[in-house]
């Protein structure tokens, strides 16, 4: 004969587990909900941070280029030639050259100026002017090349003025892209440190399952026992 | 008869890590405003702050340069452009279109800007092109780049262009030409002075060598009047050297402002640095050195007029003259 006291045990053991379960299983479930979240946030904080570094190194890279641009050949040159007109010019101003080399001699040779060539006679006044003419074209020329030398360097914007403005320009583009990237790249840090929310079995879960397997195992050997008696019965 | 339900162990230690993480997220983004903040105010400490004022201009599709305007990445995350210039981009909530958008600030002249993509943050949002015109003003948003700036070529917006005026004075090229000019106008006279008494002094010294208005003369003259105007250009050379130095000096000031900035992370104190160096270039005086003697003195005549004397004082005492080749006569210089 079957004992109801054996068979109430057998179903607490039986639900017993089944609860078990169902909570183990509740807690895989929200623990795989909580990885996927995590994985989202890391993802979204990998996109945004991917995307900022990416607008940092593009704006350091854009003011590279422009700098190797503006050092090419092309460009040097044309500079070099721009910069050889400008002091050139400024130079022979300076130096008080006329655009016109005649009047050079013919500024000397009225009444009054430096040198008065007014009672000279012709063949010597010719003489002076002509001299003079030579001279302030061998000083124009001399002006000339001093530019040229001068603005391949030491100028206002020769060649090694130029260069060495661009580059410290990009060098302050560049490192100040480089300081923003190395700042994003430590709040990144911090947020790849975030961890995943751990989820665990509820506080009375396994106190539950103990007296159900007390209560099984009890009820176990009162079935068994009534079923050897049972059995021995017959 | 289960117990309790499964709950996480470690919510609030995950909660800390978050808020940690916004934290520094937005302590970097505060750093990152306080350091375009500060090289803004360098900049216009040294380059000056232009007076602008709105006038109106057309837009241009086809200057549109440093973007591509394709579909999005197969993860479907944002496609965001930089210009020439290398603008920063900032998030922007838009109510109007119900997602999260992207910004660009500081757009180049003739540049555009666009930002592709949707929002992670926003499940319902897809695929969405924003255009803006170059003074960031919002002009259009389509599925696509043609729809969103469909009817945008050749529309008018309002442009901040340069009055020539500056609310804070740069060093500009009139304020280096200022230095040039002090600096020429100062040793100019001088070398015309040396060279006006070197050529006088000839002219005297070959009158007194009864050598006046000869070839000889001429030639020493124009020596002189071709040595003027080298020195003359000397002195234009060195002038613009010396403003070629003013300039770098001033360019090093200002990377000591930078380099402060960065340092300090505080742009006020940068832009009091920056003054203050502003202020000691505007009151640097030039260096300058004396002249010395350009122009060697013409000795002309003078050993000749010397040994007449003397031949007429021993003549007059009874000696013998002196022979007549003792350097009588001779020019030097």
């Amino acid at each position: 004969m079957c004992d109801p006291v054996g068979m109430i045990g057998l179903a607490l053991s039986v639900g017993m587990q089944a609860a078990n379960y169902a909570a183990q299983q509740d807690m895989v479930s929200k623990q795989n909900e909580a990885n996927q979240a995590w994985l989202a946030y890391q993802r979204m904080k990998a996109r945004e941070e991917t995307a900022r570094q990416e607008t940092l190194r593009r704006q350091a890279d854009a003011s590279r280029m422009e700098t190797l641009n503006k050092l090419s050949g092309p460009e040097q040159k044309a500079a070099q030639t721009d910069e050889q007109g400008r002091l050139e010019q400024d130079l022979s101003k300076t130096a008080g050259l006329p655009s016109d080399e005649q009047l050079a001699g013919d500024k000397l040779l009225t009444s009054g100026g430096a040198l008065d060539m007014t009672n000279a006679s012709p063949e010597i006044a010719q003489d002076y002017a002509s001299q003079l003419t030579a001279a302030s074209r061998a000083a124009r020329e001399r002006i000339k090349n001093l530019a040229t030398i001068q603005s391949y360097g030491g100028s206002q914007f020769g060649l090694g003025t130029r260069a060495n403005e661009w580059l410290t320009r990009a060098n302050t583009d560049i490192g100040f892209a480089g300081d923003m990237r190395r700042g994003s790249l430590v709040a990144y840090g911090a947020e790849k440190g975030v961890e995943p929310l751990k989820y665990q079995m509820g506080a009375g879960a396994g106190s539950a399952a103990g007296i159900a397997q007390g209560a099984a195992g009890m009820a176990g050997k009162a079935l068994g026992g009534a079923l050897g008696g049972g059995i021995g019965s017959f | 008869m289960g117990g309790k339900g499964s709950a996480p162990s470690n919510n609030e230690m995950v909660q800390f890590e978050r808020e940690q993480a916004d934290e520094a997220r937005r302590k970097e983004n505060e750093r990152q405003a306080r350091l375009t903040k500060g090289r803004a105010q360098i900049s216009q400490i040294f380059h000056g702050d232009p007076v602008t004022t709105p006038q109106e201009a057309k837009l241009s599709l086809s200057s549109l340069s440093g973007f591509a305007p394709g579909a999005p990445t197969a993860d479907g995350t944002r496609i965001i452009g930089t210009s020439k210039e290398g603008d920063t981009f900032k998030r922007n909530y838009m109510p109007e279109h119900g997602y999260f958008a992207g910004e660009q600030q500081g757009i180049g002249d003739t540049g555009w800007s666009y930002l592709s993509g949707y929002e992670h943050d926003d499940p319902g949002g897809g695929p969405a092109y924003l255009v803006y015109d170059p003074q960031g003003n919002f002009r259009g948003v389509g599925a696509n780049w043609e729809q969103a700036t469909q009817g945008l070529e050749g529309a008018t917006y309002m442009k901040d262009t340069p009055t020539g005026k500056y609310t804070n004075e740069p060093f500009d090229q009139a304020f280096y030409d200022k230095y040039k000019n002090a600096y020429t106008n100062y040793y100019t006279p001088k070398v015309q002075q040396q060279a006006h008494d070197a050529i006088s002094d000839a002219i005297y010294g070959f009158a007194r060598a009864g050598l006046r208005g000869s070839t000889q003369q001429n030639t020493e003259i124009t020596k002189l009047e071709g040595q003027r105007a080298d020195e003359l250009a000397n002195v234009g050379n060195q002038a613009d050297q010396a403003v070629r130095q003013q300039r770098e000096a001033i360019a090093t000031e200002e990377q000591k402002a930078l380099g402060q900035l960065q340092s300090t992370e505080d742009p006020e104190v940068a832009a009091n640095q920056a003054m203050a160096s502003r202020t000691d270039q505007l009151t640097a005086a030039p260096q300058l050195t004396p002249l010395g003697d350009l122009f060697k003195p013409l000795v002309i005549g003078g050993i000749g007029a010397y040994n007449a004397y003397n031949d007429a004082s021993y003549y007059n005492s009874g000696l013998r003259a002196n022979s007549p080749n003792r350097s009588s006569g001779q020019t030097t210089g």
